[in-house]
């Protein structure tokens, strides 16, 4: 009998569900997209509350299993396919993903993610960035880059010689902020900067980069506006 | 071998965090001081151990870690015995560690982000910096914690425990900040959601618990 091929449902432009499609495309998973329209309000209707009570994409539908939140999915996704980009060598090893792990979900993403809607999906929106928001958050993500150059001056990748799933959730959120005025955050930093474009090189990154534009798909709209 | 180490203060929502999962699996540690308002935190010392400059910082041997989740399942792995419960699920099914880190990470994204905001405003800033509470940030975060409470109460109707069956890192997670979050005066608030109300009861008899609650004041005054 056929296995049930792994469904996501969302739209692809989203940073998270772009951590997951990252994660099925490096352990080399064969994955349906289901696609959502935000515009449309699918992540609000019955049908998907029945997957995920929070209503936010990703969902992932393996099996009988039905997972949510991007960072659960892409640990399970890589536990069953693809365990060594989790450090599952070791304790040890496991124990030094799962810290940058946490380093990339509480310094590095609420500061960059603020600059990514404020700078990119507020203009596309009709809107104008907060800029005391973005100078507050520019300067934390600068202290947050001080502390990854350091430690990628000693460290191949940020867990250890391997890369990890620590360096690859970085991938969805830098490919918008790389996009904006702040980019250079990262490229004045040597090992940041070579850090990054080793990730954006990567097959699998380049692949789920097709379905984020940096106008989020919304150029159109912004110009008709 | 030598005690475990935990760098920072026992009253500390993510120092209480380690702790509990230590206590969790009966592992010797020792919990040495640094001190916060003196800038402790700020010094060479502790920021060879923590990088950003934060608490906790965690040495095992050579091991030295920081991020108190990312402690937290290096302890849960580590110092598990064949008695004691598979916190994360990890010696289960795909499944069983997968429903884990779900509902490890809406405490992270979902929970926290609402009800955390209640506990700066009214004891952690007012201790802290003698700061006065910011009522509008106390009601909207209350707003948001009503949506994920029901949620949460919809989720314990149909499971024993957030993640499944069985008590997991995901229900130990929420300890730290509910646990502060009670000694506010909004703690009736989860009075009206009598599934929640009685999970948390659950998790607060836990021996780990108890023994955790011993060094956190439940009384402020400022």
């Amino acid at each position: 009998a056929m296995s049930p091929v792994v469904k996501v449902y969302g739209w692809a432009v989203s940073p998270f569900v772009a951590r997951s499609l990252l994660c099925l495309e490096e352990a080399g998973v064969e994955y349906e997209l289901v696609p959502m329209s935000r515009e449309a309000g699918d992540h609000r209707k019955p049908d998907f509350l029945g997957r995920n009570p929070f209503g936010q994409v990703p969902v992932l539908e393996d099996g009988d299993l039905t997972l949510f939140e991007s960072r659960a999915i892409a640990r399970h996704v890589l536990r069953k396919h693809k365990p060594e980009l989790l450090g599952s060598g070791s304790p040890e090893s496991a124990a030094m993903v799962d810290v940058w792990l946490e380093v990339e979900a509480h310094q590095h993403h609420p500061a960059a993610a603020a600059i990514f809607v404020h700078c990119i999906v507020a203009p596309l929106l009709g809107g104008a960035p907060d800029q005391a928001v973005v100078n507050e958050n520019v300067a934390k993500l600068r202290k947050v880059l001080e502390v990854y150059e350091a430690r990628l001056s000693a460290s191949r990748y940020l867990a250890g010689n391997d890369i990890s799933l620590a360096d690859l959730s970085h991938f969805p959120i830098m490919r918008y902020f790389m996009q904006t005025e702040y980019a250079s955050l990262v490229e004045e930093l040597p090992h940041v900067n070579a850090w990054w474009e080793g990730l954006k090189a990567r097959p699998a990154a380049r692949k789920v980069a097709e379905f984020m534009p940096p106008d989020l798909g919304l150029g159109k709209k912004a110009e008709q506006l | 071998s030598s005690p475990v180490k935990v760098f920072g203060h026992a009253t500390s929502t993510n120092v209480a965090r380690v702790l509990l999962c230590l206590e969790e699996v009966g592992a010797e540690y020792e919990l040495v001081p640094v001190d916060f308002l003196a800038g402790e935190h700020n010094t060479p010392e502790h920021v060879q151990r923590n990088p950003f400059g934060k608490i906790p910082a965690f040495q095992d041997g050579d091991l030295v870690l920081f991020e108190s989740r990312a402690i937290a399942r290096y302890i849960l792995r580590k110092y598990r015995t064949p008695g004691s419960p598979d916190l994360l699920g990890e010696n289960g099914g795909a499944e069983e560690a997968a429903m884990v880190d779900v509902w490890t990470e809406v405490e992270a994204q979902q929970y926290h982000p609402a009800i955390s905001p209640v506990v700066f405003e009214c004891i952690i800033f007012p201790v802290m910096r003698g700061a006065k509470t910011d009522q509008k940030v106390v009601d909207e975060s209350l707003e948001r914690l009503r949506l994920v409470l029901g949620t949460y109460e919809e989720r314990l109707s149909k499971s024993r425990y957030l993640a499944g069956d069985s008590f997991s890192f995901a229900d130990l997670n929420h300890f730290p900040f509910t646990f502060y979050f009670m000694a506010t005066p909004y703690a009736a608030l989860l009075d009206e959601y009598p599934r929640v109300k009685a999970w948390w009861e659950d998790l607060m008899a836990r021996p780990s618990v108890k023994r955790v609650c011993a060094n956190m004041p439940t009384k402020f005054c400022f």
